[in-house]
């Protein structure tokens, strides 16, 4: 007897089927078994938020819940926020106020930025307090809140 | 991470009768503790019961001067529900200060209690608010619930299925937290009754606890009262590499005043 699981998600507007182990992270489906390398593993114990998804509209850390968990939800990656030639607003931001360094946390700061406005969130302390659990090394995080509350007041 | 078994019952009979046949099964709501314990191997059942599904555990209802959250409710929808905000706004804010916005979305109220970490949140506010806790089989309440660092009344297959408040328009909580976690070195919720005040500590002992030393005092009392004069007797203070016990009752006596104000 096969000890997989059948699941169906939305990944990225687009429904797959999988056969998976209980034991299998999100994040390690997203990268491993459907080559969605956008998602980041950076301190892999809930902490640094580099793999910072959508699950139903709402942030997760994807190393944090099992795969077999989100059977039914959609997904949304980074790999679904803009193309290298046509950026989303969000990622326009970032660009013009070099909100990154190297690159490697700003999926998942995109991803909370993106929550950030659906909760319509303004100020500079209510950005910098709902960016807990998005780590930073390089920037010292100034140009990442300048980018987001740049975001932010875009139409 | 290890090899285990997912069940994803749709029923509370089903999950409890999947419990009782499994050899060391765990209930699985938000997973904001659970996965990352199982991922380091500091818990390992055999089964893992989804629970997330299960419509008789989710909701948040008003009824006679009483607030019920059910026990799959997470601590975003805690924060944001007006039906809290507006009748026990210290308990809403308090889900606005739980780790962060990614834990809150997944964490739910059941889970965080059924954990039992003596540095989270929800047990000040429960013991302050004089909480019941719903399973399936009886009513608990809060002082009864909470037996020891991660260890709870709760017997085998029994499931928390919902929280009852009364309702405390009069309520405040002031966390001092680790910056890493945003767990409480000290957390304090204290709440209003019309007649007395009630402050809870969380975080600095074993398990959360009532500050029965300040119980007896009106408003007027504690607004001018001296809180160095606090003696703890019979607490036991954490000691750890993010405090000392000696911090931690000095974190308490100094941030109570502002309690206080906040509450008023």
């Amino acid at each position: 007897m096969s000890d997989k699981i059948p699941i169906v998600i939305n990944i990225n507007n687009k429904d797959v089927t999988l056969n998976i182990e209980s034991r299998l992270l999100l994040v390690d489906l997203l990268r491993n078994n459907l080559e969605l390398k956008g998602t980041h593993i950076g301190c892999d114990t809930s902490q640094c938020g580099s793999c910072m998804v959508m699950i139903d509209g709402k942030c997760i850390k994807s190393c944090s819940i099992l795969a077999v968990q989100c059977n039914k939800k959609s997904i949304k990656t980074i790999e679904s926020i803009g193309k290298e030639n046509n950026l989303s607003n969000v990622q326009k931001a970032f660009n013009e106020n070099h909100g990154l360094q190297c690159g490697f946390c700003t999926p998942g700061f995109i991803m909370t930025a993106l929550e950030c406005k659906k909760n319509n969130i303004s100020t500079e302390e209510e950005v910098r307090e709902f960016l807990d659990g998005n780590f930073c090394r390089c920037t010292g995080y100034q140009n990442i809140v300048k980018s987001i509350i740049s975001f932010l007041k875009m139409s | 991470m290890y090899k285990f078994k997912y069940h994803k019952p749709t029923s509370l009979e089903e999950s409890i009768n999947l419990f009782k046949e499994k050899e060391f099964p765990k209930y699985l709501s938000g997973g904001m503790t659970l996965i990352p314990s199982m991922k380091q191997l500091l818990s390992s059942p055999t089964d893992l019961i989804d629970i997330q599904d299960i419509k008789e555990l989710k909701g948040i209802y008003e009824s006679e001067n009483k607030i019920i959250i059910g026990a799959l409710t997470t601590h975003n929808e805690v924060a944001h529900s007006s039906i809290i905000k507006k009748n026990i706004k210290g308990l809403s804010y308090l889900a606005s200060k739980i780790a962060d916005n990614a834990v809150r979305n997944s964490g739910t109220i059941g889970g965080s209690i059924c954990n039992a970490d003596p540095a989270a949140d929800y047990p000040a506010a429960l013991l302050s608010l004089n909480a019941t806790i719903n399973t399936n089989i009886r009513e608990i309440l809060a002082k009864d619930f909470f037996i020891d660092m991660f260890e709870t009344k709760l017997e085998g297959s029994e499931i928390v299925t919902s929280v009852t408040f009364p309702i405390k328009k009069k309520s405040f909580y002031l966390k001092f937290s680790s910056q890493a976690s945003k767990y409480a070195i000290v957390g304090m919720f204290g709440s209003f009754d019309g007649d007395r005040v009630s402050v809870s500590i969380t975080g600095a002992a074993n398990k959360a606890f009532n500050l029965e030393e300040i119980n007896d005092q009106s408003p007027n009392q504690l607004k001018v009262y001296d809180f160095d004069k606090l003696e703890f007797n019979e607490i036991s203070f954490n000691s750890d590499i993010h405090a000392s016990a000696e911090y931690r009752s000095s974190l308490i006596k100094n941030m109570l005043p502002d309690l206080i104000n906040n509450i008023f």
